[in-house]
């Protein structure tokens, strides 16, 4: 884990009012339905948190890729070997 | 077999049935598909799903058997899980194979805390006879208070499974007695934050950890019991896996775990198939954080369904806050789940199968996914209420072919404690209460009049036993009149809850819903708000009492109050939604005097649909059950009751509808 990461155990509260998950657009068409409605956003699946790419019509997930476990946080000792 | 045949030797098969036989064909496999997939018969399956489900009723009975909290034992506030084992390249991931009695939050978010936890141990560093245990919210837990123990199962060497016990400890330690704590503002306050350890190594007790919790709690005889219970009931537990996988093969036990989550998973997406496709918003109100009492806060939802999947989105919530009712992810996902499943699958056991149809998303730093070190204990109850709420207004009638107004929309929490000076010498006392309270009218009921909110079904102590063990007195436990929202199947009225500590004392409360009405349904009306009141002592005596109560239909006249929290017109002392001022139900260690009464009172649960559709006939019998007034049967129901013999004027009724139209 980098030094920046190892860092964040504490976060400062937020700003704004309201929050929201941010869904990037992805420059790709779903190879299921021909939509250009693909979009990028992390979220908690049945085995863990994962951000994964989805057609917004169809829900055809073209891609998944694996978060730290607990999201967008980890204890320093993470890695360590017990 | 003609069909005249077949009826005869099958007398019971109904129009019902058969319809329910060709509903269940979207999700029950035919044998041959079933030994193909798991190698194994449906009979056999189906077997072993539900043995899976018997095993955890059998370990929460021993739990309980063997418990001292009286959160545990008489509570039930504990969640048990069969977990399967991690693999992922067979998809296996800890998942909830099965759950059974006990506290849905706890067993629905019980494998995000589990897998969290015991993959930060290191499951290759697991060996027969260990129980990990571990308790801190941001490794994917719900609140300290809540402490889950895992212990793998063995069988000829190959870890098969996990059992795990999730259970709210009475104290955890942190500033205020029983761990609630409204006012504070960060995690280090809250009590221990444990991260994944041994409880228990080769079946020994592990000292450090034990010391860790004998050394920091308020009830340490408690918790000394309630540790060496979890380590006894889950290593029984796992002798029970173990025989099972000794007399089926551990091979088939693995393969009926695959077959039973899998089974889940049909479930869940044949409900959501029945679904519209579309986008539907909900969202629901917090009166506040306990710290800045002058902000509302919000839980929004967005439900989008494709086909056969689903996507719950948090998005447009508030951002997180400064006092303890910050939710965890975790939790906040169960919500999700729990919402939908109460609506669209109530006739299965619960596994994660279920949750692969449905994708949580969760903004960082908000009310439902807070950062440390924001403080949480109350974020395990009251966001996730309001997030059931939401979902469960976002699947309208017409949606799912199912409606529901709003319940009391809380999990209450009212905490007392302070020194017992009824023996020879003062012994501590913590009393942990958690008040009960009505649930909304739906398109087939009237609301149910008394329980937890869904995602609590505990039970409640018998009074009987909670004035023996404590030094404390119910007054009075009733319903409210005229308090339930109006509706053609009304909600459930209000409850008020009178009691008294008989030695000096200090009182911990949190109790939502006092800005605003539940929400009615298709027409039906909002139930009353909750509000917290004292009874002033100054002018109450037995004579007041007999002249109150018990006509005054729940509702103390003002002048015998001292109001603590709701909507209140100072000067009248009334509840006064529009032009009374607003003051919290969240405090901590406010000073209770001897033997000095105060009342909780709970929101009254929404109607569904139009009041004037109310059958006069239940309506009469409301009247007659003291739950709505003569007054109110014709000013909200337009049923016109004779006062002194009940009967209904239908000709006035008819006319006084037609009227209200």
């Amino acid at each position: 884990m980098s030094q920046e990461e190892r860092s964040q155990l504490r976060f400062a509260p937020p700003e704004e009012e309201y929050r929201h998950v941010e869904r990037v657009d992805v420059e790709e068409d779903c190879p299921e339905c021909d939509s250009d409605a693909v979009k990028q956003y992390p979220t908690l699946r049945f085995n863990g948190w994962q951000r994964i790419t989805r057609c917004q019509d169809c829900f055809n997930v073209l891609q998944k890729e694996e978060m730290l476990p607990y999201g967008f946080w980890q204890p320093w000792t993470w890695d360590w070997k017990k | 077999m003609s069909k005249e045949k077949s009826e005869k030797s099958n007398p019971t098969i109904t129009p019902e049935l058969e319809e329910r036989t060709e509903q269940s064909s979207e999700y029950v496999i035919t044998d041959e598909e079933c030994r193909e997939n798991y190698g194994l018969g449906l009979t056999d399956a189906e077997l072993l799903r539900h043995r899976f489900v018997a095993m955890v009723s059998q370990i929460a009975e021993r739990l309980q058997n063997g418990a001292f909290s009286v959160v545990i034992r008489d509570m039930q506030d504990f969640g048990i899980g069969i977990l399967a084992p991690h693999d992922p390249a067979d998809d296996l991931h800890m998942d909830l194979v099965a759950s059974a009695e006990g506290c849905p939050i706890h067993f629905f978010n019980l494998q995000y805390k589990a897998r969290n936890n015991i993959r930060e141990y290191g499951i290759d560093n697991l060996e027969p006879g260990d129980i990990l245990v571990y308790n801190d919210v941001y490794r994917g837990g719900s609140h300290v208070m809540d402490n889950q123990v895992a212990a793998p199962v063995f069988h000829d060497d190959e870890l098969v499974a996990f059992i795990n016990i999730d259970g709210h400890f009475t104290d955890i330690g942190g500033s205020v007695a029983g761990g609630f704590a409204p006012g504070i503002t960060d995690m280090y306050s809250e009590g221990l934050r444990l991260s994944p350890r041994l409880l228990f190594e080769g079946g020994e007790p592990v000292k450090e950890t034990f010391d860790l919790y004998l050394d920091n709690l308020r009830t340490p005889e408690i918790t000394f019991g309630d540790l060496q219970n979890y380590g006894s009931t889950l290593l029984e537990a796992t002798e029970l896996l173990e025989d099972l996988c000794e007399q089926e093969g551990a091979e088939t036990v693995r393969n009926a775990m695959q077959y039973t989550l899998d089974y889940g998973e049909r479930r869940m997406r044949a409900a959501l198939d029945e679904l519209p496709d579309g986008y539907y918003e909900g969202e629901d109100q917090i009166d506040d954080d306990g710290v800045n009492t002058d902000q509302e806060l919000k839980v929004k939802t967005a439900l989008k369904v494709r086909g056969d999947h689903a996507e719950v989105d948090f998005s447009g919530s508030s951002a997180q806050v400064q006092g303890n009712i910050n939710g965890s992810p975790s939790d906040l996902t169960a919500s999700a789940h729990i919402g939908l499943m109460s609506l669209l699958l109530n006739d299965v056991h619960v596994s994660a199968g279920m949750f692969r149809a449905v994708d949580v998303l969760l903004p960082t730093k908000s009310i439902v996914q807070a950062a440390p070190p924001a403080a949480t204990t109350q974020g395990h109850l009251v966001p996730s209420a309001k997030a059931i709420s939401a979902i469960q207004n976002t699947l309208s009638e017409e949606i799912s072919g199912k409606g529901v107004a709003e319940s009391y929309n809380d999990v209450p929490t009212v905490a007392m404690s302070g020194w017992d000076g009824r023996g020879d010498e003062p012994e501590f006392f913590l009393i942990f209460q958690v008040p009960y309270g009505p649930f909304g009218g739906t398109s087939e009921n009237d609301g149910h009049c008394y329980s937890l909110q869904i995602m609590g079904n505990c039970r409640e102590m018998a009074y009987e036993i909670e004035e023996e063990l404590y030094p404390h007195v119910v007054l009075r436990k009733e319903f409210v009149r005229d308090s339930a929202g109006a509706g053609e199947h009304r909600g459930g009225p209000a409850i008020r809850w009178d009691q008294m500590v008989r030695f000096d004392s200090e009182l911990t409360v949190s109790l939502e819903q006092m800005r605003q009405e539940t929400m009615g349904v298709e027409e039906g009306k909002g139930g009353d708000p909750a509000y917290i009141f004292e009874i002033d002592m100054d002018k109450w005596d037995s004579k007041t009492a007999d002249q109150c109560y018990p006509a005054d239909g729940g509702r103390t006249p003002a002048e015998y109050r001292n109001m603590i929290s709701g909507v209140i017109d100072t000067e009248t002392g009334e509840i006064d939604l529009e032009n009374g001022e607003y003051h919290t139900g969240k405090f901590s260690d406010k000073p209770l005097p001897a033997e000095q009464p105060f009342a909780t009172v709970v929101a009254g649960g929404g109607g569904f649909g139009d009041p004037y559709e109310r059958d006069p006939e239940a309506v009469r019998e409301d009247v007659r059950d003291d739950l709505v007034s003569i007054e109110a049967a014709k000013e909200e129901y337009g049923v016109v009751i004779d006062p002194d013999s009940l009967e209904i004027d239908y000709e006035a009724t008819e006319g006084q509808r037609a009227e209200g139209n």
